[in-house]
């Protein structure tokens, strides 16, 4: 029972943190380039807690939040870019070579990169190849910063499970 | 840091260098307008004939209009010397987009697409750049070469 009200409080501030995102302009005229702020708590879940629970606070998070602040479309296509982006973080932390840091980033360069084979399939073009280079380093960059990030506040979220007990 | 993540840092930096250097060097000023839809050809223009085209800023101001209309059976493409006015050209209950040829480059004006990313992404110029358009499944593709051109003209 105490679980499930933490991850609730989790899936709130993750909710909040898609919220915040889509006020942030920041896209550079290049679709798919975005800070990936949500993905913190996803991280935080998988030094935390089980992949099981990421996993399913990640998926209600995608869902929540689009009907809330976007449309069904937007949902599909950000799941496709959740499912690359948590397979390449799961299988970072399973390895324990990465600190947050790096599997920050397999996560962050995968969403990206999935998103686009995912446009390619679904316009059925080559023609969006071009737009790999911006969002690899794109991906690389937000990535670093959601891990320095999550490295900074995990100690305190342990701390607060802690004290809890 | 590990030295792992380290080496990932370097490894995405150094695929995307290399991909930005390989498509900067393989892309010259495009010849050609490529507009599909669900991989269908639906428009193809010589960006040659658009005054002032890739030009910069000093060249002529002319701007040139494509308006995409999806109707039940079939996609309309239209082109206008200014700026239509949506609200007599699109009927109602059909989706558009709205597209500009300029001197700064090709790019989306409007579209009634949920998440408008088409519409705020930058002008393209370049052989190979694209602006697309998921919810419509547009591609708007630009082409090169003027043998190419010449080919799609006959």
């Amino acid at each position: 029972m105490k679980r499930t009200v933490e991850l609730g409080f989790l899936l709130a501030l993750a909710l909040i943190l898609s919220y915040v995102e889509s006020l942030i302009p920041f896209s550079f005229g290049i679709p798919g380039i975005k800070l990936g702020l949500p993905n913190l708590i996803v991280l935080l879940l998988l030094y935390e807690g089980t992949w099981k629970e990421a996993l399913l606070v990640n998926g209600l998070r995608i869902i929540l939040s689009g009907f809330l602040f976007s449309n069904l479309y937007t949902i599909l296509y950000a799941l496709s870019g959740a499912v690359f982006s948590f397979a390449g973080m799961y299988v970072g932390r399973r390895t324990k070579r990465f600190s947050m840091v790096g599997v920050s980033v397999l996560g962050g360069v995968l969403h990206n990169v999935g998103q686009l084979l995912v446009a390619m399939a679904v316009v059925e073009t080559l023609a969006v190849a071009y737009y790999a280079p911006y969002l690899i380093a794109a991906g690389t960059v937000t990535g670093t910063l959601i891990g320095l990030t999550g490295r900074e506040i995990l100690p305190y979220l342990q701390r607060v499970e802690r004290e809890g007990e | 840091m590990t030295r792992a993540d380290a080496v990932l840092l370097l490894f995405c930096l150094l695929i995307a260098a290399a991909f930005a250097l390989w498509s900067a060097f393989g892309r010259r000023e495009g010849g050609i307008l490529l507009l599909s839809c669900d991989g269908e050809v639906v428009d193809k223009s010589r960006l040659r004939e658009f005054d002032g085209y890739g030009k910069g800023k000093a060249a002529s101001e002319r701007v040139r209009y494509c308006l995409l209309l999806y109707t039940e059976e079939d996609i309309l493409c239209e082109w206008y010397d200014s700026e239509p006015d949506l609200t007599l050209t699109v009927p109602e209950g059909v989706s558009y987009n709205l597209l500009s040829v300029s001197s700064s480059g090709v790019s989306m004006e409007a579209a009634d697409c949920p998440d408008q990313i088409c519409v705020h992404h930058i002008p393209i110029m370049r052989e190979g750049e694209s602006i697309i358009c998921l919810p419509h499944r547009l591609v708007v593709e630009i082409k090169g070469g003027n043998a190419a051109g010449r080919q799609a003209e006959s």
